[in-house]
């Protein structure tokens, strides 16, 4: 399987790669955390004493090489700040981005798909403006507006549901649904609006093809020719997009994380960048980039799933 | 991300034949329409069933064998990232531990008066170098055993021998000479020279006392306090339970959650979603209008120990000189600045005391608000062609808030400030670290700080012999009174050799939901103090 190795190969070296580029990166930064720990009364020599302490001061390449050989062997170090190790303050924070990230696509597909298709099919008439329209509005929205104005509705007006915090899963499932429904519907509203002009547009394009026309002269129905032959041929750009979005949102749910108060990975990011907490910081976009590499690398797979064509050009 | 994907849109095919008009009729049938409308009612219910409490969350409070727990919600904006206050400087540790879980020798009441806690009583000796301790013999750690005068001695061996222990606790441990345990129940502590800053420094973290046979206690608590350290969720909250064996009045509450928000909004939500009982100190006084509802909630207005400073680099040349200083003071109007800014919330002071502290005095017009005077000593100064000035903020709400009534305030007069804004970190390393700046905009929270002031190798690199003299004289003043009265000249001092420009002092904005009671209105420690605090 000559291309499943290249495949790898090339998921390997990105990886190589990314860590490089993040670790330039994050030790760029101006300030350390030994002034995070030592506060503003800190004398410029306990800074030094500090740094040395937590081994800031040797050279980075020294650095760079401890800190691929702790992984590799599944030590992302401890976080200099409370000396609890870097995966016992990443972890909580990974059922919360994934939950939030995994519903929210999958809540947008479901709204997206139905109101682009008929967005698609009736574009002339007064429902596939309405939702063209829609959809604007709803990109225009900002994310925080459109979260805190959902929690204003259902949380403190109606009191339906709490208005942020989170519960995990195998405390309390009840707790944790209804902790979950205004951020994932928040994400899901949002992405929803970018991915029904997708949809919408994916299926117009499919609306001018030989095969659609030829189905419907057969005396296909528009629903049933655009089912059989429409939705696989649509999925190509759309299982793209879907992909982009998925990763785009893995950082982008940063801001529903703080309306909603909840401690996912975008919220571990930013507090850490803040505190200058390099080997969390470190630990948490290696994970992301990982994460967005392993989407990208089922969206590359599902194409062939989608489509016999391209099985045999991979 | 709406951005990243509208870039892809470009692309969008109009429509081009008929066939897809004339299909649209057919989407009419009504069956169909109906499918689709039954499938959205059922989603709809699905997702109000889940919104709904379920029946047994009532349940288990109403039923006799199960007795409800008393917990009290507390929500902050900044976590503690460890419960060591030893060794961070972070002012959220103090506010979840002292008083509540660590107790002190001497604790500061709400008024700014030093009250007995674990020692019921003390005598000082003529000269102000010895304090004796008498300490209160039912005191007991959470673990069982005794605070007693070898504990005490322990704690203050301990913090000399600690080298890493944060500069704020060893420059205010450096007066003290020796403690030795006379009896069990007394402890002599000798000073190097009399303070009246060292008692008020005991009353905080440096006089938290940590039981002697405790190991790290990054993670968990050792106090003699009524609460104890039982979690720290970390990103959401610490949870305090009651200590069980608790020597004096026992703790209100089974458990006490402070709860933390990235976002002021979030947290205020809580509150008004009836998740919070109490917010600890409201950040954006913007915000006051949403609890009004005087059924409903409760807004406590005091006084906090934090001056927002507008700090003046004494190295940049045009600000070594005090006319300019002088000149710049009189430009910014801080009554308007207060309303702009803090929704006039807070108190204008004019010196670097606070209405809580003994030697204050309002000193707010020392210097008083005159663009045109402000002109004339410029133009004196040398400066009447303009004088540009670097304006570095951290980005925190009051600053860069202030940092715009500022600049427009100063550009009125001739000088033009550059604002830049700079995360908190990168602004402790550059300027606080570095001192690369000339103006800057910061609250300095802790208590009874202007001694910082004598220190020309601090950020604001204020180089006054006099008022370093007035400070030192009455830190080691021989009575009380002497040493408020030598205080009160110090900080006067300050006003008018315009030192600095003293914005606002920070209020003190607690809200809490009706029936709760007890909280105290001037935040004279860095403690959430619970002992008063109840819900009935």
């Amino acid at each position: 399987m000559a291309a499943a190795a290249r495949k790898l190969g090339v998921f390997a070296l990105s990886l190589l790669l990314a860590s490089v580029l993040i670790f330039a990166v994050l030790n760029a930064l101006p300030g350390s955390v030994a002034h995070t720990i030592l506060g503003v009364d800190a004398t410029p020599e306990a800074v030094a004493a500090l740094e040395a302490r937590l081994g800031l001061d040797r050279p980075w390449p020294v650095r760079y090489v401890e800190w691929m050989a702790g992984m590799l062997t599944g030590d992302f170090g401890t976080s200099p700040l409370n000396g609890h190790s870097v995966l016992e303050l990443i972890g909580p924070g990974i059922p919360v981005t994934a939950w939030l990230v995994g519903l929210g696509i999958i809540g947008s597909i479901l709204i997206a798909l139905p109101l682009g298709m008929v967005a698609a099919l009736r574009r002339r008439s007064w429902e596939g403006v309405a939702i063209s329209a829609a959809a604007e509005l709803g990109m225009a929205v900002p994310v925080f507006w459109g979260g805190i104005i959902l929690a204003l509705v259902f949380a403190i007006e109606l009191r339906w549901l709490p208005p942020n915090g989170y519960v995990p899963f195998t405390t309390d499932a009840g707790e944790w649904l209804r902790h979950m429904v205004l951020p994932v519907g928040t994400l899901a509203l949002v992405q929803a609006a970018v991915l029904t002009r997708y949809v919408r547009s994916a299926f117009i394009e499919v609306l001018t093809q030989d095969y659609y026309r030829t189905a419907r002269a057969l005396g296909w129905t528009p629903l049933r020719a655009l089912f059989r032959h429409g939705v696989r041929n649509a999925a190509m750009s759309l299982v793209t997009v879907v992909g982009l979005q998925l990763s785009a949102s893995l950082v982008g749910a940063i801001v529903v994380e703080r309306v909603f108060n909840l401690h996912g990975l975008g919220s571990i990011l930013i507090d850490n960048v803040f505190q200058r907490d390099i080997a969390v910081v470190q630990a948490t976009v290696m994970l992301l980039v990982l994460a967005v590499l392993v989407i990208n690398l089922v969206v590359d797979l599902s194409y062939g799933l989608i489509d016999p064509r391209q099985r045999g050009r991979r | 991300m709406p951005y990243l994907a509208r870039k892809f849109l470009g692309g969008e095919s109009e429509p081009l034949d008929c066939w897809a008009e004339c299909g649209v009729e057919e989407m009419d049938h009504p069956l169909k329409k109906n499918r689709i409308a039954s499938l959205a009612t059922v989603a709809l219910c699905l997702a109000l069933a889940a919104c709904q409490p379920t029946p047994t969350e009532s349940g288990i409070a109403d039923s006799p064998s199960a007795p409800e727990k008393a917990v009290l919600t507390v929500g902050a904006t900044l976590e503690p990232a460890s419960m060591d206050p030893f060794h961070n400087t972070a002012a959220s540790i103090p506010q979840v531990l002292l008083y509540n879980v660590y107790e002190t020798l001497v604790k500061v009441d709400s008024t700014g008066e030093i009250r007995p806690l674990l020692a019921q009583n003390w005598e000082v000796s003529a000269d102000r170098t010895q304090y004796t301790f008498f300490l209160n013999p039912a005191a007991k750690f959470a673990s069982g055993e005794p605070v007693d005068a070898a504990a005490v001695v322990a704690n203050i061996e301990r913090l000399q021998a600690d080298v890493e222990l944060t500069g704020t606790l060893k420059f205010q441990l450096e007066v003290i000479e020796s403690a030795a345990a006379i009896d069990s129940q007394q402890v002599v502590i000798k000073l190097k020279r009399p303070s009246l800053m060292w008692l008020y420094d005991m009353s905080s973290t440096l006089g938290m006392i940590v039981d002697p046979a405790a190991g790290d206690i990054s993670n968990e608590s050792a106090g003699s306090g009524p609460y104890a350290v039982a979690g720290h969720a970390i990103g959401q909250s610490v949870t305090l339970a009651k200590n069980e064996s608790y020597w004096g009045t026992p703790g209100r509450f089974d458990e006490v959650v402070f709860r933390y928000f990235g976002d002021p909004n979030a947290m205020n939500a809580s509150l008004l979603g009836g998740e919070l009982d109490i917010i600890s100190n409201l950040q954006a006084p913007d915000a006051l209008p949403q609890f009004s509802d005087t059924s409903r909630f409760t807004v406590t207005r005091g006084t906090t120990n934090g001056e927002v400073v507008l700090g003046l680099n004494h190295q940049t040349e045009a600000l070594a000189n005090a006319d300019v200083r002088k000149a710049l003071t009189m430009a910014i109007d801080r009554k308007l600045l207060l309303s702009t800014v803090w929704n006039n919330e807070g108190t204008l002071i004019g010196s670097m005391a606070v209405p809580t502290d003994p030697w204050y005095e309002d000193l707010s017009d020392t210097v008083p608000y005159d663009p045109e005077a402000a002109k004339a000593l410029l133009k004196e100064a040398g400066y009447e062609k303009g004088l540009k000035l670097r304006l570095r903020v951290p980005v925190v709400p009051y600053a860069t808030k202030a940092a715009q009534v500022v600049y427009s305030q100063l550009r009125d007069v001739g000088v033009e400030a550059t604002i830049e804004e700079l995360d908190f970190d990168r602004w402790v390393s550059e300027v606080l670290g570095e001192g690369a700046y000339d103006l800057t905009i910061v609250a300095h929270v802790e208590a009874r700080d202007l001694g910082k002031f004598a220190d020309p190798t601090y950020y604001l690199h204020n180089d006054d012999p006099t008022f370093a003299q007035l400070y030192a004289a009455a830190d080691a003043a021989d009575t009380e009174q002497e040493a408020i009265s030598l205080m009160k000249q110090a900080c006067r001092r300050l006003a008018d050799e315009a030192a600095a420009i003293w914005l606002w002092s920070m209020p003190n904005l607690v809200i809490t939901k009706a029936g709760v009671t007890g909280v105290e209105e001037n935040a004279t420690t860095l403690s959430f103090d619970l002992s008063n605090i109840a819900v009935g």
